[in-house]
């Protein structure tokens, strides 16, 4: 019984030591400001790296609004196509079904690289290469495959039955989706979201790629840092990184775990 | 002494308190029955009689061991659950010999048990399917056989037979009957269905918000239940609120001769359906008016107004009378039974 | 004639099927055309399959497949055995299991690059943990301090990917293990079983196809990640996609088809690896449910 509460023990700091100790390194590297380079840690601490961060030579809050824009536009579009493409393969039975799954799915199969040099040439052809409108067009269907999985599990559990209701009480359409169906949506809307964004936010090739050097998102920026560079630059651009996304991931952990929210969805 | 004791038995699930100190004996090769409407604590008895669950205040003792901290997989006690649980991924003979597997039997054995069991439960050759391949009837069967195999002293049913059909649920009940009876087991049975419990049951333990309200034979709960909520549990009841002093039950401006019975003052008489007769109006009867009147496989159900107070009797020759008529109600006071307020 | 639910299922599908099939599938069908030499840009416009033979037939070929799949395979059978365990860890361990099971998730929010300047910082001859030996004399320069990056053994590398996969599959696996061990796991329990037996018997059984998708998943992206193995990797022998990636940007124009060929190649091993991983969860389907 003792090893056992030991091993535990052991296991439980183990893994915080690992989930946190980076962020720790992080977090100190971004607020040093002198730091001999076999020192163990900085001299002295300050808040050059930051201002420097903030300030428009770093480029980190141009970058940081056309990430955010990206992947905002990404995720909404991708939740526009998948809600519809979820329906389809969780509530209707249909010829090449099994196909048109699998096709869903190639984008996590298939790797980036190919598609993202196979494209590239047509991209430049048709004016889409460094415009933003291209990086989008590529971010797309690799983000699709998460939400249309969610998508489909979500309306299969769903079943015909409230829309069969609804029918009966008269109501349309689009009165069906936005009474009955809708309210049961939303908790995958937040979780397919955001990993619809995540998944663009951190999308570093096919922005390069595509984008060709002219569309500059966080991931462009940060790419140098990892081999050479002003490490507390990167550290500070690095906690923006994640600090951008841990604030939405906390936001959906609360929202679908807070009872009240989801009650009132069936109130509707 | 008992095979079972629960002593002072406690379970509270974060603001509610699901068994509300619980006292009671089951008795060695007694099939006991727990009933009770859905939310009752039924469930959770069988799972702290299981081990699944501990108790937060209480004890529980098997064959004179207090058993309270043992955990499940060491109690001598099989339950079989009401939704069968049966190992999808594993076939009947695997699913049936599961338990001695786990406890290391050798394997013949194993193969020979389960054998035996697929043929008490008729179904012989199924071996090799897999429960989805089953109907909910052999399920059933199977989960029982699963239990069966390690030969338990106390056998937990829950609910066992509320997803099957009507011939199907008879089927198994007199199986389950016969099995109790040759292995000699100690069985509790949870039901909602009280026409069950009161078929199987050698006694009937009657639940109510994690309460106990009583423990008695069949025959007892129903003649003699010792509040409304028990009364109003088996059967068709009409309460008659009343005074009994001397022998005698005062209503409404009628008097009645009753068996002189030890409680006085004010009471509520328990009139049973089928202890009331509709007969012609006479002088010291009840007389009434028929106000409603319905047909039910054989019987037909009438209700009567006498004054303010309503009656529902039940009885094979009243086809001919009609709502409006007068009629007189002759009821056997001796089978009628009294709760104090 | 195609049946009334077809037709409202194709048009409901066909924002997402036309994405996929322009924006991703077009661009992979287009690297194969040029796999085959289309190039018109310098006046090829015949098909042929040589490259795919210079390819086969170059030294880096072989020696860049075999350090992909060792990265790939070996990241992806630690993340998927520790995944799992920790899945089951979360499932057995009650009282902190509010904050860690929330606090798990987090490397999988933190995008690989991050993730890979963190560990960096850490394990690099300039990092932390260096001058931690420095400073308790483990080591007299930090230099001598054991190379994680830009080595054949990849360890760096590794060590980055499991930093994310591993969560990655926990959560894959987590709530398919907690609905079996609470149903089936207390029917287990409840016929003699103990813990080390229900895990045994129960539990991993029909666990397995999640934990055989997540698998595969992260298979998938390892064998086909470019970011990391490019900043961090050995200088010889490239992983394959880095590989296409300089061939790709080459002056040397001819060098273009061979990009496509082994992208060809590192799509087809990731397509047969996801169908062996496919067809070993047929196993579990069929007679279960």
């Amino acid at each position: 019984m003792y090893r056992l509460k030991a091993l535990r023990r052991i296991v439980l700091i183990s893994i915080l030591v690992v989930l946190i100790f980076p962020f720790l390194v992080l977090v100190v590297w971004s607020f040093s400001q002198g730091w001999a380079s076999n020192a163990l840690l900085p001299s002295e601490f300050g808040l050059r790296g930051w201002r420097y961060l903030f300030s428009t030579q770093s480029a980190m809050l141009s970058s940081l609004r056309v990430s955010i824009l990206i992947s905002l536009v990404v995720t909404v579009l991708g939740l526009i196509i998948c809600i519809p493409a979820g329906k389809a393969l969780g509530s209707y039975s249909f010829t090449g079904k099994k196909v048109v799954e699998i096709l869903v799915l190639a984008p996590i199969i298939i790797p980036t690289v190919a598609v993202g040099m196979g494209i590239q040439i047509v991209f430049i052809r048709y004016g889409l290469a460094d415009t933003l409108l291209g990086v989008i067009l590529v971010h797309l269907p690799i983000v699709l495959p998460y939400g249309i999985r969610i998508f489909a599990s979500i309306y299969k559990a769903l079943g015909t039955k409230w829309e069969e209701q609804a029918k009966t009480l008269k109501a349309n359409g689009w009165q069906r989706f936005w009474f009955t169906t809708l309210p049961f949506l939303f908790p995958g809307m937040i979780s397919a979201g955001v990993l619809m964004f995540n998944v663009s936010f951190s999308q570093y090739f096919l922005t390069y790629l595509i984008g060709g050097g002219k569309i500059i998102t966080l991931p462009i920026l940060l790419f140098p840092f990892v081999n050479s560079g002003d490490r507390v630059v990167a550290s500070g651009l690095s906690l923006v990184f994640i600090l951008t996304s841990l604030i939405l991931m906390f936001a959906i952990e609360k929202i679908i775990t807070d009872p009240e929210q989801k009650t009132n969805f069936y109130y509707l | 002494m008992p095979k079972i004791m629960l002593k002072n038995l406690t379970k509270t699930y974060k603001e509610e308190t699901a068994i509300d100190n619980i006292s009671m004996e089951i008795e060695n090769r007694e099939l006991m029955a727990l009933v009770g409407h859905s939310g009752c604590g039924k469930t959770t008895m069988l799972r702290l009689i299981s081990g699944l669950i501990h108790p937060d205040k209480g004890s529980i003792w098997i064959d004179g061991f207090d058993v309270t901290q043992t955990k499940a997989e060491k109690r001598d006690v099989v339950m079989v659950f009401q939704e069968n649980l049966l190992f999808p991924h594993l076939t009947v003979a695997e699913n049936i010999a599961f338990g001695l597997r786990m406890q290391r039997s050798p394997r013949k054995k194993r193969i020979e048990k389960t054998r035996e069991l697929l043929d008490l439960m008729q179904l012989p050759d199924l071996e090799k399917r897999y429960p989805s391949q089953l109907s909910g009837g052999q399920q059933q069967r199977v989960a029982l056989a699963r239990a069966l195999a390690l030969e338990p002293k106390v056998l937990l049913l829950d609910e066992p037979l509320s997803n099957l059909d009507p011939k199907l649920r008879d089927d198994l009940r007199d199986l389950i009957l016969k099995l109790h009876k040759e292995f000699r087991m100690t069985s509790i049975l949870v039901t909602h269905d009280r026409d069950e419990a009161m078929m199987m049951a050698d006694r009937i333990a009657v639940m109510y918000y994690g309460k106990l309200l009583q423990l008695d034979k069949p025959i007892n709960i129903y003649n003699k239940p010792v509040s409304r909520e028990v009364a109003s549990l088996f059967g068709q009841c009409n309460f008659i609120p009343g005074s009994l002093n001397d022998g005698v039950f005062q209503t409404g401006g009628y008097r009645f001769t009753v068996p002189a019975l030890k409680r006085g003052g004010r009471v509520e008489a328990c009139v049973r359906s089928e202890h009331i007769k509709i007969v012609r109006p006479g002088n010291d009867r009840l007389i009434g008016v028929v106000t409603e009147k319905k047909f039910v496989g054989g019987q037909s159900i009438l209700k009567v107004a006498v004054g303010s107070l309503i009656f529902v009797a039940r009885g094979s020759n009243y086809f001919d009378l009609e709502i409006g008529n007068q009629v007189g109600l002759d009821i056997d006071w001796s089978q009628v039974s009294f709760n104090g307020f | 004639m195609v049946s009334r639910d077809s037709l409202k299922a194709y048009l409901y599908l066909s924002p997402a099927l036309s994405v996929i099939l322009i924006f991703f599938l077009g661009g992979f069908v287009l690297a194969f055309i040029q796999s085959l030499g289309y190039f018109p840009a310098i006046g090829q416009e015949n098909l042929t399959v040589r490259y795919y033979g210079e390819v086969f037939r170059k030294p880096e070929f072989f020696r860049s497949l075999r350090y992909t799949f060792y990265i790939a395979i070996v990241s992806t059978t630690i993340a998927t055995v520790i995944g799992t365990m920790l899945a089951y860890y979360l499932l057995r361990s009650s009282v902190k299991k509010s904050y860690i099971s929330f606090l798990y998730k987090f490397p999988i929010a933190v995008p690989h690059l991050v993730a890979a300047l963190m560990i960096v910082f850490i394990l690099s001859q300039g990092g932390i943990v260096s001058r931690l030996f420095l400073k308790v004399g483990l080591i007299s320069n930090t230099a001598s301090f054991p190379a994680f990056f830009y080595t054949q053994n990849a360890l760096g590398i590794i060590l980055i990917y499991i930093w994310k996969e591993i969560p990655f599959v926990t959560f894959m696996v987590y709530t398919v293990m907690r609905n079996i061990h609470t149903k089936l796991g207390e029917a287990a329990t409840n016929l003699k079983a103990s813990p080390g037996q229900v895990l045994f018997h129960v539990i991993l059984p029909l666990c397995m196809p999640s934990i055989i998708s997540a698998s595969a998943i992260v298979f998938a992206y390892s064998f086909g990640a470019f970011e990391v193995p490019y900043l961090l990797g050995a200088t010889y022998p490239k992983t394959m996609p880095v590989w296409a990636y300089l061939n790709f940007i080459s002056a040397d124009l001819s060098a273009r088809p061979i990009a496509m060929v082994i992208n060809m190649i590192v799509s087809l091993v990731c397509a047969v690896i996801i169908f062996i991983y496919y067809l070993s969860t047929k196993k579990y389907f069929g007679k279960w449910s």
